[in-house]
């Protein structure tokens, strides 16, 4: 009798624990494993994520990160680690990836999104994870992520705030609906606690998980906000901009 | 009427709290209160909601209650309403 099984034994054992959830099961888990995933920075948030979704058995990620490893890093930064210090942050992470799962396929890439890199960037992944800390960033791999048909999950924080919303092309707003020009307010440096960005990477991590295993409800058309200093979670209801250019240039196509 | 105002990001830090209510003449719409609110505070809070001409900055995210207010549209308030306004953030 044939094996019956998608995954290995080695794979059963492991995602046991997350397969008793029943809408995904064995099958969730062979589409988690099939699956790649591109995070775009892993530091205080997508480092979160990339771990999370390491953990959960994701077959391939992407990782974008420039720079080395900083003192600043190590109160957020979970991948990173003291005896790096100094050292490329794409490796740091890479190595604690791999020491949590073997089985991952990595494609490390030293270097920050920018207008030349996203289109490969986006191109070799299923989904994309948004974590970039400059709107710049996150604008080229939005007009990408619009391009090429690919959904997005959107999240960002800020001091005791975190923000997330998946972005569906032709189904939910893109980035440019909601913010159609640079923010002419917003610094690289912004005030952050590692539980806050880790907040917002866990549920990021989650929304990536099921739209790649396609069950449960993701936030679509919706933004999420928390406010840990309150503890206030809410479900704001967004909309697309008739006007975004970002979603013109691809609805008009065939 | 009496509006509630909610600030979140960078909004809420420089105002220094999370929320209060205003009061506004009838028939005010959002951008109304975001002038208002512009015009109580220093100049740091005018540059995270007004532009240089005056106009409610395009990336600012406002809600009437859970629904996003329409960029540029003339959304009236009512006593009682909540008006969520959220400056950008794209902290990592
Ligand atoms: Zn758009």
């Amino acid at each position: 009798m044939p094996d019956q099984h998608l995954l290995t034994a080695e794979e059963r054992a492991v995602y046991e624990w997350q397969m008793w959830v029943p809408d995904f099961g064995e099958a969730g888990q062979a589409r988690l494993r099939d699956a790649s995933v591109l995070i775009s920075r892993i530091g205080g948030l997508g480092g979160v994520v990339a771990y999370q979704l390491a953990a959960a058995g994701v077959g391939r990620l992407v990782i974008a990160h420039a720079g080395n490893v900083r003192l600043s890093d190590l109160n957020r930064q979970l991948l990173m680690t003291h005896d790096w210090l100094g050292k490329p942050r794409i490796e740091s992470a890479r190595r604690r990836l791999l020491d949590l799962n073997p089985r991952l396929e990595i494609v490390a890439v030293p270097e920050n999104v920018t207008e030349d890199n996203a289109a490969r960037l986006v191109e070799q992944v299923d989904l994309v994870v948004d974590c970039a800390p400059l709107f710049q960033e996150r604008f080229a791999m939005n007009r990408q992520a619009v391009q090429q048909r690919k959904p997005m999950i959107e999240c960002a924080m800020y001091e005791l705030e975190a923000q997330v919303t998946t972005l569906i092309p032709g189904a939910t707003p893109c980035l440019a609906c909601l913010y159609p020009e640079q923010p002419p307010v917003w610094s690289r440096q912004f005030p952050v606690f590692g539980a806050v960005s880790g907040t917002a990477g866990c549920l990021a991590a989650m929304e990536a998980i099921k739209v790649l295993a396609g069950f449960g409800e993701p936030l679509l058309n919706t933004l999420l906000t928390c406010d840990l200093r309150a503890m206030t979670f809410a479900r704001l209801q967004i909309q697309k901009n008739p006007e975004c250019p970002v979603c013109r240039t691809v609805e008009n196509q065939p | 009427m009496r509006v509630t105002l909610r600030y979140a990001a960078q909004v809420r830090t420089v105002k220094g709290l999370g929320c209060e209510e205003i009061e506004l003449s009838d028939g005010a719409c959002a951008d109304d209160a975001v002038r208002l609110l512009a015009a109580s505070g220093r100049e740091e809070l005018r540059q995270l909601l007004l532009t240089p001409e005056g106009a409610v900055q395009p990336t600012l995210l406002l809600f009437l209650q859970d629904a996003i207010v329409p960029r540029g549209q003339r959304v009236r308030l009512s006593h009682g309403d909540t008006l969520t306004i959220i400056s950008p953030i794209s902290g990592g």
